[in-house]
């Protein structure tokens, strides 16, 4: 297992996180600028093509990209011989190991980012964008929600990658 | 430059001001409405969680 499926189960873990943290991205540093400025350009074709045809896509890949990420993670943990699941998950206390705390707070934050997509981004874009009925004060709270929830996410990214990186390479302070 | 003359630290508190001052016409005080207040609030979030996990791996 560790010659073939770990490696292999590690490349799916990076392709996903990347889709996954990619779109992530994309919400928060294009779309969302986007949108507004589509919405206050009066004379302009508007945000309904990219509500319709854009978002729906996106947020496709965006939520199974995140549970795609999520287990091959765990898989990982599970499998790899310096790793345990229960060893990052207990952020390797007592074990005098800077690999295994850092990769069990890398794990601790995707995991929460992994709540956020789908108990808060996902069920409140389905509001937003008619999936569901909801009315306009509905709406206008599950957007709000759904926003900071993907900032929530886009904020705890930044440090979540530094120790996903610094398990294997070391931290750089 | 309104920064020189500035030690590192007081470059830093600026900028993290300056980030949270972009929400003060606005409804709310959250630094999470704005792009840059977001990955500020991330960096310094990297840097406590790094100490954190130093102490509990003891190294």
């Amino acid at each position: 297992m560790e010659n073939f499926i770990l490696p292999l189960d590690r490349w799916v873990h990076f392709l996903a996180g990347i889709t996954w943290i990619g779109l992530l991205y994309y919400f928060n540093f294009v779309q969302v600028p986007a949108l507004a400025a589509a919405n206050a350009d009066k004379g302009g074709p508007g945000p309904a093509a990219i509500s319709k045809y854009v978002v729906p896509r996106a947020l496709l890949w965006f939520r199974w990209a995140a549970v795609v990420t999520w287990l091959s993670g765990a898989i990982y943990l599970h499998g790899a011989g310096m790793y345990s699941l229960h060893g990052a998950f207990t952020l390797g206390m007592g074990q005098n190991n800077l690999a295994l705390t850092a990769i069990g707070m890398g794990a601790w934050l995707g995991t929460i980012m992994l709540f956020n997509v789908w108990v808060l981004i996902w069920p409140n874009q389905k509001k937003v964008l008619g999936m569901v009925t909801a009315t306009d004060e509905e709406k206008a709270r599950a957007r709000r929600v759904a926003f900071l929830a993907s900032r929530t996410n886009t904020m705890l990214s930044i440090p979540m990658l530094l120790f996903m990186g610094a398990a294997g390479h070391g931290l750089m302070f | 430059m309104l920064v020189q003359g500035l030690s590192r630290s007081e470059r830093l508190w600026a900028f993290l001001n300056l980030s949270l001052s972009f929400n003060m016409g606005g409804q709310h005080m959250n630094p999470l409405d704005t792009i840059s207040g977001t990955i500020i609030a991330g960096v310094i979030l990297a840097f406590i969680l790094t100490y954190v996990i130093k102490l509990i791996a003891g190294v």
